[in-house]
C-alpha cells in the first residue's frame, strides 16, 4: 500500500465531472458531491503528483461521457470546512479526498457554491 | 405551495396549464425558464450513478418562487433583477443560480418539503447564507438579486 503524504496548497486535484453535469457548456453546482461512507466518505479526486489529466479521465467507467476540472489545493483548502487528503487506493497512488460537504443544508449550499467558483476546466466531456 | 398565478402578459406555461405569469420587465426570466425545462426530461441514472429524475413537483415549486420573488423585487425596489440560470440540483432539487460580476447566490429549491437554503456573496465582500420557508418569506430578509 501507498505510504499517505501531505498534499501541498500548491498542488492540484483533478475531479471528474460526467456529462450530465454540463448545461449549455457550463459547469453546474449539482457536480459536487461527496461519495463513499464513514472515513472514505469524500469527493474523490486525482493528485497530480502522480496523475496526468488524461490518467484521472481514463479512470471513469466512461472516460468520454467525463471531463477534468482542477482544484489548487490551497484555493480549495480556503473555503470553510473544506479539507484536503491524500487517500491513496492500492491501484490509483493519486487518489486524494476533498471533504466538508455535508449531507445537511444549508452549508451544502455554500460548499456547492464556493467549489463552482475555486475549480477550473481542464477537458470538457465529449 | 399557494402560488399566485398572476395577469402579467407572459406565461409560464406546463401541459398546458398556467404555472404563473410575468410582467414585460421579466421577459428574460421567462426564457430561462422555459430553458430549465430540460430538467424534467432527464431520465433516472442520467448521471451514470444511478441519480433519480425531477418531478415536475419540484420544478413548478422552484419556478413559481422564482416568479413571486421576482415580481416581489421589481415591486418592491423598483429594479430589475438579474435574470439566474436554473439547474437540476443534488437529490432531486433545483439550483437557482444568479451570477454576474458583483453578485454570486445560488438558491436551493429541495424536491421535499424542507426549507430552501441559499448562500452568496458580492463584490463588497459581504456573504450571506440561511434557509427560508418558500410559501412564506420576507423580503427584507433575503438577498437581493440587483
Amino acid at each position: 500500500m501507498w505510504e499517505i503524504e501531505l498534499i501541498p496548497d500548491d498542488a492540484i486535484l483533478y475531479y471528474r465531472v460526467h456529462k450530465g453535469f454540463v448545461v449549455e457548456g457550463q459547469l453546474i453546482p449539482g457536480a459536487f458531491k461527496e461519495r463513499g461512507e464513514g472515513k472514505n466518505r469524500g469527493m474523490s479526486t486525482d493528485w497530480n503528483k502522480y496523475s496526468t489529466v488524461e490518467e484521472a479521465r481514463s479512470r471513469s467507467k466512461n472516460a468520454k461521457d467525463n471531463g477534468i476540472v482542477s482544484f489548487i489545493v490551497g484555493e480549495a483548502r480556503n473555503i470553510k470546512d473544506i479539507v484536503v487528503e491524500h487517500a491513496p487506493q492500492p491501484d490509483n497512488q493519486a487518489h486524494s479526498h476533498i471533504k466538508g460537504i455535508p449531507q445537511k443544508k444549508p452549508m451544502k449550499t455554500r460548499i456547492r457554491r464556493q467549489l463552482l467558483d475555486a475549480c477550473t476546466w481542464e477537458v470538457k466531456p465529449g | 405551495m399557494n402560488t399566485k398565478v398572476g395577469d402579467y402578459k407572459h406565461k409560464i406555461e406546463l401541459n398546458g396549464k398556467v404555472i404563473h405569469t410575468l410582467p414585460n420587465s421579466l421577459l428574460s426570466l421567462q426564457k430561462s425558464i422555459e430553458k430549465s425545462k430540460y430538467i424534467l426530461d432527464l431520465q433516472p441514472n442520467w448521471d451514470g450513478e444511478n441519480a433519480e429524475a425531477y418531478t415536475e413537483t419540484t420544478w413548478i415549486k422552484a419556478v413559481s418562487f422564482l416568479c413571486e420573488f421576482s415580481i416581489d423585487i421589481s415591486n418592491t425596489f423598483a429594479k430589475t433583477p438579474v435574470t439566474p440560470a436554473i439547474y437540476h440540483g443534488p437529490e432531486g432539487s433545483i439550483d437557482i443560480l444568479w451570477k454576474t460580476n458583483d453578485l454570486n447566490l445560488l438558491l436551493n429549491i429541495p424536491k421535499g418539503e424542507q426549507p430552501a437554503t441559499f448562500s452568496g456573496e458580492n463584490s463588497l465582500g459581504q456573504e450571506y447564507e440561511g434557509s427560508l420557508n418558500i410559501n412564506n418569506y420576507s423580503l427584507s430578509f433575503l438577498p437581493h438579486p440587483f
